[in-house]
């Protein structure tokens, strides 16, 4: 009886283990497929312009020109458009963390005349191709006489633009209990210090998800830099790296593009993988996905 | 605590940065500077070579200039969209560069400033509308008023291996040659693995190592028509007539022509880029654009000739311009106008062809253009029978009908039907004409 047992446990585990192992390889044969744009991204940024179409075609570029890191950010002033880059995400992130929590809070919590309306409308701008809005939009800013500044790439933020990000932070802050802020009220809070000490720190997951969300929405904004910075010194990362894209007679210079495009892939990749735990969490309570 | 107060400073920080920051307003729009010049922006779609050589041609102009300071606003990333997104919030640049495509919309829409008298009124030799060659200020007229000049016109030209030729013992082109003689060396010119060329016996479609030419929608269909004496839009602009003998047979060569095994697949240039191929010597003839230049930029013996005259010996290639206009809302108009007559003047001479009959001839243009002297002759000839698109007001949406409705069928379709093609297509084209 015992060696049946034991036969039957040792098959049990085997048949874990090749199940483990057929897991892995599927996995891996995905991340592969999902990798491979990468891949060929770093690739391209390492040939020596003539090999690029060559064929067939050279996984590993040799010799690997790593110089096109270095030639591809001194052909420009990136280290100008870096800093430009980072002005408008920080400015522009904090504002649109902090104003767009306030108005999730509102809606979640306040129950005032017209509330679902206003919430309706707010979410039907989400349906709103982006590209109807971009001349009105435009024209705002001009008449306040604020083109060809970093203002309304950041100013904007302080209005709680993305109904995204106010659906996802309202939806978490429904799934907080509202007893906690009736014990709060209850020890003498008011609303504001309600969500300043007992709301905001149940929210951590749910916030940063918003960062990076926005994080990413900022970083690779390419059309609205576009249209609204003239000045070159102005330019962001994003504008920059499409000067690589050629002009009337000039090829485009792929190798230095795709090293630009490398390095703006970066800090996206570091700030997801450093709050991974909290953005999947951020995602799961909200019910949203993806 | 500490920290609260720490996150409210830094709160209250922020907020004030993103409220002044844009209080930095940079002089624009014709305004006048400190200095006492006008300030005139110019946005051009340059890129990042193009843009270092436009900044000294600029940078010498400023230097000349004690009215105007020139100040460049290059980016090639998606130039319509910017450019159009900024004249429709009535701002924008002063000057700026616009596509054939696009200057007889932005004029119709009252976009760019009508310089015909200040033309009239000017002394720059760019100022001449008499010394513009053929119709190439067409594309910047509309109601006999003039919105705009060209700087740099395009012939399509051919470029072809002289290596690949002496190699398999082909002719070279000659001023005669046309669509049969083209087809014939493009056959001599295709060899598959085995070195057998198209038309030997033996010969293997499924494994040619070299093509005669190619073609991926450009060159446009449209110059082989004109070759075939026909036309896309007639001369008065109300008709298209696509569905005649002429026309029908311009489709049907350059359908035939690109479905044969002389031309690589569309997935073949695809995966090995267009000119690229050519280049890398897998493509003995190409079609390019006079300023391409790619004589200058391969390692093998590469030479330049006029492209193919029709079945009836009828000469056109197509020329694509590039132009430049002036912003309607500029609040500095007689600056701005300074600033961008200087500015084609010095362009013209930059770019590979000057739209102008005083600089085209050899002379000059070899001075200009030191490293293409031998290329020249043919460039210039090519000029003298390149023809534009009839650009009118909503020619996008006819161009649009015009690539979807039929050259996307026949080019990644693979659908040789001209006749049926043409047929269903043609009153929706009709239907977009000027009214």
């Amino acid at each position: 009886m015992e060696s049946v047992n034991a036969k039957f446990l040792h098959s049990m585990s085997a048949r874990r283990r090749v199940g483990k192992i057929v897991t892995y390889i599927v996995l891996i044969a995905i991340a592969a497929i999902v990798l491979m744009p990468f891949f060929w991204m770093l690739s391209t940024a390492l040939k020596q312009e003539t090999n690029i179409y060559k064929w067939p075609p050279q996984w590993i570029p040799h010799p690997a020109v790593w110089k096109n890191f270095i030639n591809a950010w001194n052909a420009e002033p990136f280290g100008q458009y870096l800093s430009n880059t980072l002005f408008i995400v920080i400015l522009g992130l904090s504002a649109e963390v902090i104003s767009e929590t306030i108005v999730a809070y509102g809606f979640a919590r306040f129950n005032f005349p017209g509330h679902d309306v206003l919430f309706f409308l707010l979410l039907a701008t989400m349906m709103l191709p982006f590209h109807v809005t971009v001349i009105p939009t435009y024209i705002i800013w001009q008449r306040l006489s604020l083109l060809n500044t970093f203002d309304p790439l950041v100013l904007r933020a302080w209005t709680a633009w993305g109904p995204f990000y106010v659906f996802l932070l309202r939806q978490f802050f429904m799934s907080i209990p509202t007893e906690l802020d009736e014990a709060a009220e209850i020890d003498g809070c008011n609303p504001l210090q309600t969500f300043q000490h007992i709301i905001i720190p149940q929210m951590k997951p749910a916030i940063l998800a918003v960062i990076v969300f926005a994080f990413k929405g900022y970083w690779n904004d390419l059309l609205n830099p576009l249209i609204y910075l003239s000045d070159m010194n102005k330019y962001t990362m994003n504008v920059g790296m499409y000067f690589f894209m050629g002009g009337t007679n000039e090829s485009p210079q792929w190798n230095y593009l795709m090293a630009m495009a490398i390095i703006m892939t970066l800090p996206v990749l570091l700030i997801f993988f450093f709050s991974q735990k909290y953005f999947v969490e951020g995602i799961t309570f909200s019910g949203i996905k993806g | 605590m500490k920290l609260r107060k720490l996150s409210t400073a830094v709160l209250a920080v922020l907020m004030c940065f993103s409220a002044v920051e844009g209080c930095s307003p940079t002089p624009g729009n014709g305004e006048t500077s400190s200095s006492g010049r006008a300030t005139i922006r110019l946005a051009t779609w340059a890129g990042s070579e193009e843009s270092k050589e436009l900044q000294k041609i600029i940078d010498k102009l400023n230097s000349k200039s004690t009215s105007y300071k020139i100040v460049q606003e290059s980016n090639p990333a998606d130039y319509d969209t910017r450019i159009k997104t900024q004249l429709s919030g009535s701002s924008g640049p002063d000057v700026f560069w616009v596509s054939a495509q696009n200057a007889s919309q932005l004029a119709t829409r009252g976009a760019m400033l009508d310089i015909t008298d200040y033309l009239k009124k000017s002394s720059n030799e760019a100022a001449k509308t008499s010394d513009y060659i053929g119709t190439t200020l067409n594309t910047f007229t509309v109601n006999n008023k003039i919105y705009g000049l060209p700087w740099c016109e395009q012939p399509v030209i051919m470029y072809y291996n002289k290596d690949l030729f002496d190699k398999l013992k082909v002719a070279e082109p000659t001023d005669s040659w046309d669509w049969n003689t083209f087809v014939e060396d493009a056959k001599k010119l295709t060899i598959d693995k085995n070195g057998k060329h198209y038309g030997e016996s033996g010969f293997n479609k499924s494994q040619i190592v070299q093509w005669g030419t190619s073609l991926n929608g450009w060159p446009p269909v449209q110059m082989f028509i004109w070759q075939n004496n026909g036309d896309v839009i007639s001369e008065d602009m109300k008709n298209c007539p696509i569905d005649t003998k002429e026309a029908i047979g311009g489709f049907k060569f350059y359908a035939n022509l690109l479905n044969s095994p002389l031309v690589p697949t569309q997935q073949e240039i695809k995966d090995h880029g267009f000119d690229q191929m050519f280049k890398d010597g897998q493509v003995a003839m190409f079609m390019g654009g006079a300023a391409d230049s790619l004589e200058t930029q391969v390692k093998f013996n590469c030479e330049v000739s006029v492209v193919p005259a029709g079945p009836t010996g009828t000469k056109a290639t197509f020329g694509d311009e590039d132009g430049m206009a002036i912003n309607a809302n500029t609040k500095n108009k007689d600056e701005a106008f300074k600033a961008f007559i200087d500015l084609t003047e010095a362009i013209q001479e930059w770019k590979v062809m000057p739209p102008r009959k005083s600089m085209n001839s050899l002379t000059v243009l070899d001075k200009q253009h030191l490293n293409r002297a031998k290329s020249m002759p043919e460039i210039e000839k090519s000029m003298s029978f390149a023809r534009q698109y009839r650009y009118y007001d909503n020619y996008a949406d006819w161009d649009d009908i015009f690539n979807k409705e039929i050259m996307d069928k026949i080019i990644n379709g693979n659908d040789t039907n001209v006749e049926s093609l043409v047929k269903s297509a043609k009153a929706d084209l009709v239907s977009k004409l000027k009214k």
